[in-house]
């Protein structure tokens, strides 16, 4: 991965060294795991499942979400999905819906920039 | 008191069993003695009967033999028989001699020839003169060896008239009735020596049942048999009380009064209801056989517990109960103490609930306080994205909130674990002077930033010690984050390390003294406890957890060492922690974060581990399962709870070294996943170590995890370090 690349995420909140810490320094699983997360339909669901207000649903999917950003280092998103995890935890789907509005710039940037 | 009253009944009854028993002793040789007095009143009676008999005899067959010898016709040589021998006695015998003893005639119903006869004849005529045959009772043995009385008298002519009587004859049938009372007086004694021996036998097993009913009734102080029939009451083992002012037998109510005088006042009226004869009664008759209770009775001054029960039982006589006083002060008092203890341990949980509640509120409100911050600034560093001089001093504030934030989860976590006991040291050999040099340095520019003087003395040590100094570092954060919490631009803080050695272990002083606005006498007691803020630290708007004292002072317990802490309001306060630790023998190790085995393992630290991991998430299972096949690790994976249940179960016996559980999962939880596992029937499911990779990381959700049978827990996002030292040491523990 060149470094323009590595750079470009951590713009987007990417903790690369901390991400290539967690899997010892392999850059090609790193490039492996975001182009998987890239293609993970979670987000998607997560939108829906709020705008059917399906709180159960959509707290499954902000905690799945909440973990891969976690692992991937992503520690602006990871912020992000665990307010709103704790938002969905305590049953308050508006307040998370609305939470969506800061998350969706973010993500999609993320996904642009990988 | 009760003692001197038992002993004293105790000597009593024992002086009334010996009575007893030298009575039983006494009679006993009565019967002897009356016994053999009789047999010698019979026997007195039999011998003199017996020579009454053989006077008679020699009386009467004297004279036969003076009549025989006079009706003797020498020119015949018979003799006419006035008194016919055969008809005076069966078996009599007569011999009539001359001087010269020659036998003149003789009369035997013995058939021998003269020959004989004259020989028998002259023999006892020999006898006669020598004076031995003189007697009434004197006898000779005849031809046949039967005892014959011999009875003789002289003839005119100087010759012997001799008459001998068989003494069968003589006693006839007498010999029958003596062999008759014999054999029954024979009978009479055997019969007298088995009664006797069976008494005795007795005597012995009813003295041991007395002395068990005596060592049974000691513990008893008061005994009375109570007969409700009556209204009576009859004393078997009376307390000092009773015994002093009232008869061994007497009316039962005016008893109840007497005894009621040294039961205390409110305890005095239930007894005398409970107590009464329409109780004891209706008791009765409701079938209760044992009824009682305890109260405070008065010995001596001195109140004591007692218990007393009412008793029903068949073997008493009608219409009788037996009322038992018993001292059960002892028991008594353990048992309120138990009582007591009870009641303070569950004070105290409420305490302690209440106390971590207040915590868990404070919490929520601290947790929210850095993190409002952290968004608030990113919100504006976005807007001012150009102004590089804001963006730098937002990300700084952001960077310290984010800080205190992690410090804040840090407590917490640490707290869990040291509640729970399982704080871990990683202990390896380092620099107590230098480690403590460096944690000092940050607070030092710290606390020059605010204008704060900071005075820092070390004594320089040249040696390594053997601990954690991760902990060591925790201990100073904690101590020196208060000292710069506390204290305003102007005030000074000073730190000073000293150390004594003793032999192989050296012990460290380091002294914390600042000149802030110290603590109130009040809170000082309080400083150590877990979740205790004092009131007036929140109102500074500094965040804290109210743990960090507390883990300071578990920490420092941990490590065999003390804590004290003097402070003064508005005036200061300084800490004085001494930490004894061992002199290592190698120099200190240059990677310090390796998990104490060995160096080959250092590179593969899971070599060879056999793990089961639970991952409902595509990109985290890769992660994971990435990072434990770097470490040398065998992984098998489950997308949910159901599927690792499922692999664990369908597994061999001990494929899996440790199981990896991520809790939030779709159709089956980690918490029900091992829950169910746990519950397995197979060894290993017991056994075998379950590491919940959880997000939830406050002390009820790790309280769930622990009854879920879970042994402990990584937090997501995973740190890899973390991970495996949790992974080693939960093989570890397993395998110790």
């Amino acid at each position: 991965m060149d470094r323009t690349y590595l750079d470009r995420l951590r713009l987007e909140g990417l903790d690369v060294d901390q991400a290539l810490d967690r899997l010892m320094g392999n850059e090609a699983l790193l490039g492996r795991l975001l182009q998987k997360w890239k293609e993970d339909q979670s987000f998607q669901a997560l939108s829906e499942a709020l705008d059917e207000g399906s709180c159960e649903k959509a707290f499954s999917l902000s905690h799945t979400l909440k973990g891969m950003t976690g692992n991937l280092s992503m520690t602006a998103l990871y912020e992000l999905f665990s307010r709103q995890t704790e938002l969905l935890r305590g049953g308050d789907v508006a307040a998370a819906r609305d939470m969506m509005d800061r998350i969706r710039p973010l993500y999609e940037r993320m996904k642009a920039a990988i | 008191m009760k003692n001197e009253d038992s002993r004293h009944d105790g000597r009593s009854l024992k002086k009334s069993l010996t009575k007893r028993s030298a009575e039983f002793i006494s009679m006993f040789w009565l019967n002897i003695v009356t016994f053999l007095m009789v047999i010698a009143a019979i026997f007195m009676a039999v011998s003199i009967l017996y020579h009454a008999l053989l006077r008679f005899s020699y009386v009467s067959a004297t004279s036969l033999a003076g009549i025989y010898a006079s009706e003797y016709d020498a020119e015949s040589g018979t003799i006419d028989y006035v008194f016919g021998m055969d008809r005076y006695m069966e078996g009599m015998s007569y011999f009539l001699c001359d001087k010269d003893g020659r036998l003149l005639f003789h009369d035997t119903k013995v058939e021998y020839d003269e020959e004989t006869v004259s020989r028998f004849a002259r023999q006892l005529i020999a006898r006669i003169e020598s004076g031995e045959l003189g007697r009434y009772d004197d006898h000779i043995r005849d031809m046949e060896g039967r005892q014959r009385g011999v009875y003789h008298v002289r003839t005119q002519d100087g010759g012997w008239s001799i008459v001998t009587m068989p003494y069968a004859a003589i006693f006839g049938s007498l010999r029958i009735y003596i062999a008759i009372f014999s054999f029954i007086a024979l009978m009479f004694l055997v019969a007298n020596i088995v009664m006797i021996t069976r008494a005795l036998r007795e005597r012995k097993q009813n003295e041991r049942l007395i002395s068990t009913i005596r060592a049974l009734s000691n513990t008893y102080y008061g005994l009375y048999r109570v007969n409700y029939a009556d209204h009576t009451y009859e004393l078997v083992r009376g307390s000092r009380h009773v015994r002093d002012r009232m008869p061994d037998k007497g009316n039962y109510e005016d008893f109840l009064r007497t005894s009621g005088e040294v039961i205390e006042e409110s305890a005095f009226r239930d007894f005398c209801d409970s107590f009464s004869i329409d109780n004891i009664k209706r008791l009765i008759q409701t079938r209760i056989r044992d009824f009682g209770g305890d109260f405070l009775r008065n010995f001596d001054g001195e109140y004591r517990w007692v218990n007393v029960s009412l008793r029903f039982d068949e073997s008493l006589d009608k219409d009788e109960v037996l009322l038992c006083f018993r001292e059960v002060n002892e028991a008594k008092q353990l048992q309120l103490r138990e009582r007591q203890m009870l009641q303070d341990a569950l004070e105290m949980s409420d305490r302690n609930m209440k106390a971590r509640q207040a915590f868990f509120n404070n919490m929520s409100h601290d947790m929210r306080t850095p993190l409002n911050a952290i968004l608030g600034m990113t919100g504006l560093a976005k807007d001012r994205l150009d102004d590089k001089a804001k963006v730098a001093d937002y990300l700084s504030k952001i960077e310290f909130s984010g800080k205190q934030l992690l410090t804040l989860i840090n407590d917490i976590l640490d707290m869990s674990k040291a509640e729970q006991g399982r704080l871990s040291f990683n202990e390896r050999a380092f620099s107590m002077s230098g480690t403590i040099e460096a944690a000092l340095e940050p607070f030092r520019l710290q606390a020059l930033s605010q204008s704060k003087d900071f005075h820092m003395v070390i004594e320089q040590d040249e040696w390594p010690v053997l601990g954690d100094p991760d902990r060591v570092v925790q201990i100073i954060n904690n101590i020196l984050s208060n000292a710069i919490k506390f204290t305003s631009p102007g005030d000074s803080i000073s730190t000073r390390l000293s150390h004594s050695i003793s032999g192989n272990t050296v012990i460290y002083t380091l002294i914390v003294r600042d000149t802030g606005i110290g603590m109130s006498k009040e809170f000082l007691p309080h400083l150590f406890e877990p979740y205790y803020q004092e009131d007036r630290f929140t109102s500074r708007s500094t965040v804290g957890t109210g743990l960090g004292m507390s883990i300071v002072y578990t920490l420092v317990n941990y490590m065999n060492g003390s804590i004290k802490v003097e402070s003064e309001m508005d005036e200061g306060t300084e800490f004085t922690v001494t930490l004894t630790l061992l002199k290592a023998a190698e120099a200190p190790a240059a990677a310090p974060d390796t998990v104490n085995e060995n160096a080959s393992d250092d590179r593969e630290p899971l070599k060879g581990v056999s793990i089961l991991l639970a991952e409902d998430n595509e990109i985290n299972m890769e992660i994971v399962l990435e990072l434990l096949s770097a470490q040398g690790a065998r992984v098998q994976s489950a997308w949910n709870g159901k599927e690792a249940l499922e692999s664990f179960e369908a597994a061999p016996e001990g494929s899996f070294d440790i199981i990896l559980m991520d809790m939030q999962m779709p159709v089956m939880d980690g918490l029900e996943a091992s829950r169910r596992l746990r519950a397995l029937d197979r060894p290993d499911s017991r056994t075998i170590p379950i590491i919940a990779v959880t997000a939830n990381v406050f002390s009820e959700d790790i309280a769930a995890q622990k009854a879920a049978g879970i042994n402990d827990h990584v937090i997501k996002p995973i740190d890899p370090k973390e991970l495996i030292r949790t992974i080693r040491g939960c093989l570890a523990g397993t395998r110790a």
